[in-house]
């Protein structure tokens, strides 16, 4: 099928810009902002009423908020709803079957609905129960079914029509370890197809699996944005730690002299780096220290897990 | 697009099994073989009648439920999300629904409608007619629980007992229905001058409202499906059955001056019975005004148009129907088919009426607009119940019969004195709904620093 898919103006697939949702005296999300790469997993953290579902449904185009803008795979949510429709996919935290259809029927209705045409609808729900190891229970009413089997059927409901964008509130809740295992694997596939994933979850460990990004609310703002595995705080910087064979003469000028590098601290035979930009970045910066007379020993990007990086950004002193 | 309309599939695979398909005419014809072997003199009546009734429990009943509940069931199990998201259009969904849900209740239905005509036909009845409107009634019953099953769902009041409370108001209009239509269906009656004969006057009414019916199911389901929509049809809809309501009261020309005096009277009570209908129906939270007030700071009218509550519409066109009906009526001695001594005495009671409308709505948002709103119409409808009944009650017993007319103005004045009483409650009633808003304004506007 053909999704209307655009060229958004940045290259991201999600771009939220300003966005305020109100409930009555409260504001659910305050002038949110933020963009989501392409092909990227966000995991979308943060306590309970930090405003993640109300952030995923004004994702959705489900709920409009207040002011502000949305875009999806180029596509403005809230002036094209429907449009936008067609290029996300969304399981809401309690999704709901319908019991006494099987899983084939709801599959099909699935793909009928979201514009899959008819002459393909059979082959597209075999290839999603395939994908979603369904296949031998596509004949099972839902009612029938596990609560994992009804996860991976909701989860096929909504990639069913292959959007650009899948949008996920706590998918692995109520799972137990192996069927969580299995979401890991199918999310890590999907990525790996290209498709854009936000996924909000309180299992920090889970989501470590597969995410790429880490995106944290609270009280409805966004108070850190930014790639795992790394210990830094932006998108596009990354630390990294070098470690000298010996101390160095003027080793602080050194680093001070390299273009695009921020010294968070030095020591005799050590420094931690904040460098601004991706691997060929880094790989100029270990010439340029090299070039410089440095007897670089190791050169490595520091990282720390997602639960690691939560606690630190929700720890008051370190919001300060 | 898909040849089938993905809804209507969905909901056909739900409710036909071929245990049902072949359980229901095996049932049917055991109880016509009761009836003919129990009743050896007026069979073919006994069978017309028993398929009547069978056919309004069915699907006037039962259909209604079914469609009615259709989206407030989806709500509720949690599957209506999905279907807001997909790329069914509002039309398609809403022919899904309204044949879909009932389909089961149709598929009986039509077996008894078959009966009730080929018994029907050996007497007088003109069975056509009888079964299209049958049909059409249905039709617009289940469009119009459709539409309030939508609005129910998207305000958040759909629970188990919607459906129940489909039927019981179902019944109510039924036996309202009984006492209204007169046994000869075939007795003439005037209508805008034209005289028709009561069956097909109620035949063309059904099929009128039916398709006003399906229209606001339609409506309802664009906004649930995001798709907006500016607000033509309901002020089309009040003018439409003003002039219908109208034609059964100006039974002369429609060039008669009272013609448009009755259209604009009937339209005055249209807006009103909307008015409080659509206040049970909409979301009236502080976001709707928000939005809208971010609209019109933007400037984007039809944006603006778009976000207007739809009480507020019917309000506005009450007004406009009230000032025309008061001015219509100051001139009334050149009526020919109301008493215009009559007519001139109403003065200024439309205009009263619209504000005693206004000044409830107002009360009603000065509840929904509290921080964290809880049994909005329950307050409401106690306030009202002091307004309009205990407190100038007490009043007038105990001999303050000036201060009851205050509370409750007709009671004591006339309708000059009663529009300005009433312009002030109103103004006040605003004022204080104002305030409450101005005040969670405030206190968003505090949180956001």
């Amino acid at each position: 099928m053909n999704i209307p898919t655009r060229t958004s103006a940045n290259g991201s697939a999600i771009s939220v810009n300003s966005i305020v949702y109100l409930y009555p005296g409260t504001r659910a999300l305050d002038n949110v902002s933020f963009d989501i790469p392409r092909g990227s997993v966000t995991a979308l953290v943060g306590p309970n009423g930090a405003g993640k579902t109300t952030l995923l449904r004004c994702l959705a185009g489900l709920d409009r908020p207040l002011t502000g803008s949305i875009t999806v795979a180029g596509i403005d949510v809230l002036e094209e709803p429907r449009l936008a429709h067609a290029t996300v996919g969304y399981l809401s935290d309690f999704f709901g079957l319908y019991d006494t259809l099987t899983v084939r029927q709801s599959l099909a209705h699935a793909a009928s609905a979201n514009g899959v045409a008819d002459a393909t609808v059979a082959a597209t729900v075999e290839r999603t129960a395939a994908r979603l190891d369904l296949t031998d229970r596509l004949d099972q009413r839902c009612a029938a079914l596990s609560r994992g089997l009804r996860q991976r059927v909701a989860i096929g409901q909504a990639i069913v029509h292959a959007p650009a964008v899948l949008l996920l509130d706590e998918p692995a809740s109520g799972l137990d370890p192996e069927a969580r295992h299995s979401l890991a694997a199918l999310f890590t596939r999907l990525r790996d197809e290209g498709m854009t994933l936000v996924v909000s979850s309180h299992i920090l460990a889970e989501l470590d699996e597969y995410s790429t990004h880490m995106l944290v609310l609270r009280a409805g703002k966004v108070i850190e944005h930014r790639l795992l595995g790394n210990t830094s705080a932006s998108v596009n910087e990354r630390h990294v730690r070098v470690t000298l064979a010996a101390p160095q003469a003027n080793w602080r000028s050194t680093l001070d002299a390299i273009a695009h590098v921020r010294v968070i601290e030095a020591g005799e035979r050590d420094a931690l780096l904040s460098i601004d930009g991706d691997a060929h970045e880094q790989a100029r910066v270990l010439r340029e220290l090299i070039a410089a007379g440095a007897p670089v020993a190791g050169f490595a990007e520091e990282t720390e897990n997602l639960h690691q990086s939560y606690l630190r950004t929700m720890q008051p002193e370190a919001r300060a | 697009m898909n040849t089938v309309n993905p809804e209507l599939r969905r909901n056909l695979w739900l409710e036909f099994s071929w245990h049902r398909v072949i359980a229901v005419p095996v049932v049917i014809t055991l109880l016509v073989l009761l009836i003919v072997a129990s009743d050896d003199k007026n069979t073919f009546d006994s069978l017309t009648t028993a398929a009547a009734y069978g056919y309004a429990a069915i699907v006037l009943l039962w259909g209604t439920k079914l469609a009615g509940a259709s989206v407030i069931d989806e709500a509720r199990e949690r599957t209506w999300d999905a279907q807001r998201m997909s790329s069914i259009t509002p039309w398609r969904m809403t022919w899904g629904k309204l044949l879909g849900a009932p389909s089961f209740a149709w598929y009986c239905g039509a077996i008894l409608l078959v009966i009730f005509m080929v018994c029907g036909s050996q007497g007088k009845l003109p069975v056509a007619r009888y079964a299209a409107l049958m049909a059409c009634g249905a039709l617009m019953l289940h469009a119009m629980a459709l539409n309030g099953g939508v609005l129910a769902a998207r305000n958040g009041v759909a629970n188990r007992s919607s459906g129940i409370l489909i039927i019981l108001v179902l019944l109510f209009l039924m036996m309202v229905t009984r006492v209204l239509i007169p046994d000869n269906l075939e007795k003439p009656v005037t209508w805008w001058g034209l005289s028709l004969s009561y069956i097909n006057l109620l035949l063309y009414s059904v099929v009128a409202f039916g398709a006003w019916s399906v229209l606001g199911a339609y409506r309802a389901m664009c906004n649930e499906l995001e798709i907006r929509t500016t607000p033509w049809a309901l002020p089309s809809f009040i003018v439409f059955t003003a002039a219908y309501c109208a034609g059964f009261a100006i039974g002369g020309h429609a060039n008669d001056p009272s013609a448009f005096f009755g259209i604009m009277a009937c339209a005055v009570v249209t807006a009103m019975v909307l008015v409080y209908g659509l206040l049970l129906a909409e979301n009236h939270g502080a976001s709707a005004w928000q939005r809208l007030r971010v609209r019109m700071q933007a400037r984007q009218w039809q944006r603006a148009l778009q976000e207007l509550p739809l009480w507020l519409v019917a309000l506005a066109v009450g007004l406009f129907a009230a000032l025309a009906t008061s001015i219509t009526a100051m001139g009334s001695t050149t009526m020919e088919t109301l008493d215009g001594r009559l007519v001139n005495k109403i003065g200024l009671a439309p205009i009263a009426l619209i504000l005693f409308a206004a000044r409830d709505a107002a009360i009603f948002q000065f509840f929904a607009l509290a921080r964290q709103p809880r049994r909005v119409i329950a307050a409401t409808l106690f306030y009202l119940l002091l307004l309009y009944g205990l407190v100038p009650g007490l009043l007038n017993v105990s001999g303050a019969h000036a201060l009851a007319g205050l509370v409750l103005p007709p009671l004591v004045y006339e309708s000059g004195f009663t529009t300005l009483i009433m312009a002030v409650q109103a103004a006040i009633a605003i004022a204080l709904a104002y305030a409450r808003w101005r005040k969670l304004h405030a206190l968003d506007a505090d949180f956001r620093k």
